[in-house]
């Protein structure tokens, strides 16, 4: 994308300059704070990059990100520069993987990005964990994962109808950037779970499909909140492939009885693998898988994923509802690294 | 594939002609040949989809060879 990088074009006014912006094509439909020179160099100071490094190399498209690009996109998307490590460390995790890429700018199953921090960077740039977990009102929620899409779109052309084929598209293509609440968790960190120490600062990065909520209202124990996931977890038309990998968001009141229910972490995940299996027939009946059929195929029972590692359990999401939600990730296996660490 | 010297004849379906001609100019490669075949094809029968693999095989093999088909 070096070629919209290095345009520069002078205008009267910002709002003039985001009008431009607009003309040039490198929004997301949204305006986008014009990629100043200045501010550009300041994200690049911030991560200690020069803006020659090449950060994600697409060979299908022969195109590269370097840091000024990612800089440029982060100005943007309305990126603080202390935000932009994540995004640097995030675009170096999809560098290690690039099906993620392939899968979230051009699949007609429209997954996207998803970016799970955890670690003292979660207060540090005030990342949402709690109410509205999803939604809008956090501006590192909300830039960092729309920074990782303009990337996308100006880098790789991600243009919907053109190379992003995603049929539905989906509003996780605008951002889909959270953390987990440790501090209200039954349960070690996520990052912990995966290996690292709970003072790292760490990105889990998956190419996953939009959050499914999972309300269970009214009941009492934990084995029935877990059976509501499983429901969820078993339906053809939410699942895209199995087995698979999953992020499960248990929101707070749901993980006050699991906990009060004396759940482990362990015990969920080979608890939603044991219950949410269907056979391979019936799969095959409802059009979600390929057929013909086989003889043997209904004692064929197709898991929503095969390990329990497979199932990544974390917690977040606000109080005064009783709901938690799940993730499908698509079946290309989820990334955790250390913000920073090359 | 290409590059590595493996003859290869991509199959599309029409519906994603746009994408397969900006990918090609992307890739600096705009006379790049590829099949274009009716879309769809994950939901046909087997029997059409042994069809539509007939209908399609002499550019498959026009695109490996480099000799045009005869047919096309």
């Amino acid at each position: 994308m070096t070629s919209s990088a290095e345009r520069h074009v002078e205008t009267a006014d910002t709002i003039e300059a985001i009008e431009e912006c607009f003309r040039l094509g490198w929004t997301d439909g949204l305006p986008v704070v014009p990629p100043a020179d200045y501010k550009v160099r300041e994200m690049l100071s911030v991560a200690g990059l020069t803006g020659e490094e090449e950060l994600l190399n697409l060979d299908m498209r022969s195109r590269v990100i370097t840091s000024e690009n990612a800089a440029a996109n982060a100005v943007m998307a309305g990126c603080q520069a202390e935000y932009f490590p994540v995004l640097v460390t995030a675009l170096k995790t999809l560098e290690e993987e690039r099906n993620f890429v392939n899968m979230a700018a051009s699949s007609t199953s429209s997954p996207s990005i998803l970016m799970v921090l955890n670690g003292p960077i979660r207060d540090a740039l005030g990342i949402n964990s709690r109410d509205g977990l999803f939604g809008p009102g956090f501006r590192a929620n909300a830039s960092i994962g729309r920074a990782v899409r303009l990337c996308f779109m100006n880098g790789f052309d991600a243009w919907p109808g053109q190379l992003d084929r995603g049929t539905m598209g989906t509003p996780a293509k605008y951002t889909f950037c959270i953390a987990e609440n440790e501090e209200t968790s039954p349960w070690e960190p996520l990052h912990v779970s995966r290996g690292f120490d709970a003072s790292d600062s760490v990105v889990t990065v998956a190419v996953a499909y939009n959050p499914v909520s999972v309300p269970n209202s009214y009941g009492h124990t934990g084995r029935q909140i877990l059976n509501s996931i499983c429901d969820s977890l078993r339906s053809a038309t939410l699942v895209h492939r199995y087995p698979a990998q999953w992020v499960i968001v248990i929101g707070p009141e749901h993980a006050l009885t699991l906990q009060g229910d004396g759940w482990s972490r362990r015990d969920i995940q080979e608890f939603l693998i044991e219950n949410s299996g269907r056979s391979r027939s019936e799969l095959i009946r409802l059009g979600s898988k390929q057929g013909p059929e086989r003889p043997g195929d209904e004692n064929v029972i197709m898991r929503c994923a095969n390990d329990p590692d497979d199932i990544l359990i974390m917690h977040g999401g606000g109080t005064g509802g009783r709901y938690s939600a799940i993730i499908d990730t698509t079946g290309y296996r989820i990334r955790t690294r250390k913000i920073g660490a090359d | 594939m290409e590059k590595r010297g493996v003859p290869t004849a991509a199959i599309i379906t029409h519906v994603f002609l746009n994408t397969a001609q900006a990918m090609t100019r992307m890739m600096g490669v705009p006379e790049y040949r590829y099949v274009v075949a009716q879309h769809p094809l994950s939901s046909l029968t087997d029997d059409e989809v042994k069809a539509r693999a007939n209908e399609l095989a002499d550019e498959v093999e026009s695109i490996l060879t480099g000799v045009p088909a005869a047919s096309a």
